[in-house]
């Protein structure tokens, strides 16, 4: 899933383009749209937990608008954002793949489970595979429909508001790491 | 690496694994074992090589990528690090040999490569790794190899 949307100083969004899919989303054309709109003061760019691959081309599209732009660059994690897309308590989730989910409950801390494992006294947000999704769900973890959510934009504006500047080369992406090196 | 680490490794495996070993007299018998284990190869399954230089892992890597269903062409990826071939499954090459710090080792998305297709990792004993089946190449003179399959999981 792909997502870029444009903020008014206010928080008000102005611009919000969502696709499900991650590798057809025409990047060029979408900075285009933002060239033409009004100067861009920051960037904030979702860090993950999620896709190694989604991750990557995320942050460098935001880190070259912002290196470019000479504007300042903010980190969102990806769970809390989607926790923000509601406004009752739910269990944010993002894909993990080979079958899992990375998950955060209310007032949790991010974890990383097998659908069977999820708590299950919350309904879900976020993205995941059809395969996955099917699966959390069949556990009896059924999904807020998209209808009572608020947009991504609206989400990140109420996160921007308290998240932080990080410095360029120390922006940090969140992704399964299950190998290390033998020493 | 030199073949005491690679002789250590087998003795490590050996004590909890069973193991099957063979002998191939030619690169042409070391790529064939390959195509043969490449034939059964599924998405998300992990093979570990491990060998001194010029011990025949590439070779064998050919023949795997060829029964995965790949007619790409296989050299070893010691500095992209990584190849992918497609084919009826999607065959990673993994090369670790230039990987000396682990914040590298991070930047190849491993758990992606695997939730896509199946991994074969040269110089694979330098990889931790829960999963995964470590093959074990030892140079016995000329074109001889001994080839030790850790048949754990």
């Amino acid at each position: 899933m792909s997502a870029v949307a444009l903020l008014d100083p206010t928080g008000r969004v102005v611009y919000e383009d969502v696709a499900d899919s991650g590798p057809s989303f025409d990047l060029p054309s979408r900075y285009r749209a933002l060239e033409d709109g009004p100067a861009l003061t920051r960037v904030a760019v979702a860090t993950g937990p999620g896709s190694f691959t989604g991750l990557r081309v995320g942050v460098s599209f935001a880190l070259g608008l912002a290196i470019g732009l000479r504007i300042p660059i903010v980190p969102l994690p990806t769970l809390a954002l989607q926790a923000a897309r509601s406004d009752t308590p739910v269990l944010a989730m993002s894909e993990a793949g080979r079958g899992r989910v990375y998950h955060l409950a209310p007032g949790g801390v991010a974890g990383l489970a097998e659908p069977g494992e999820l708590p299950r006294e919350w309904r879900a947000v976020g993205w995941l595979r059809a395969s996955t999704r099917a699966a959390v769900e069949g556990t009896g973890v059924p999904f807020k429909p998209e209808q009572e959510l608020r947009g991504f934009g609206e989400a990140a504006a109420s996160l921007v508001e308290s998240a932080r500047e990080v410095a360029y080369g120390s922006l940090k992406v969140e992704y399964m790491q299950s190998f290390s090196a033998r020493h | 690496m030199s073949t005491p680490t690679a002789r250590r490794c087998t003795s490590r495996i050996a004590a909890t694994t069973t193991l099957r070993e063979l002998i191939t007299n030619s690169a042409a018998e070391t790529e064939a074992e390959g195509e043969k284990l490449g034939a059964q190869l599924k998405p998300g399954d992990l093979l570990l090589l491990a060998g001194p230089l010029g011990a025949g892992k590439t070779t064998f890597v050919r023949g795997l990528a060829r029964g995965a269903g790949s007619d790409a062409l296989v050299a070893s990826p010691t500095f992209q690090l990584v190849r992918v071939y497609p084919g009826r499954v999607t065959l990673a090459h993994v090369d670790l040999y230039r990987v000396k710090v682990a914040a590298e080792l991070l930047d190849l998305g491993l758990d992606e490569l695997l939730d896509e297709g199946a991994v074969v990792v040269e110089w694979g004993d330098r990889l931790v790794a829960k999963h995964g089946r470590l093959i074990t190449f030892e140079p016995l003179g000329g074109d001889r190899r001994r080839l030790v399959f850790a048949d754990g999981s």
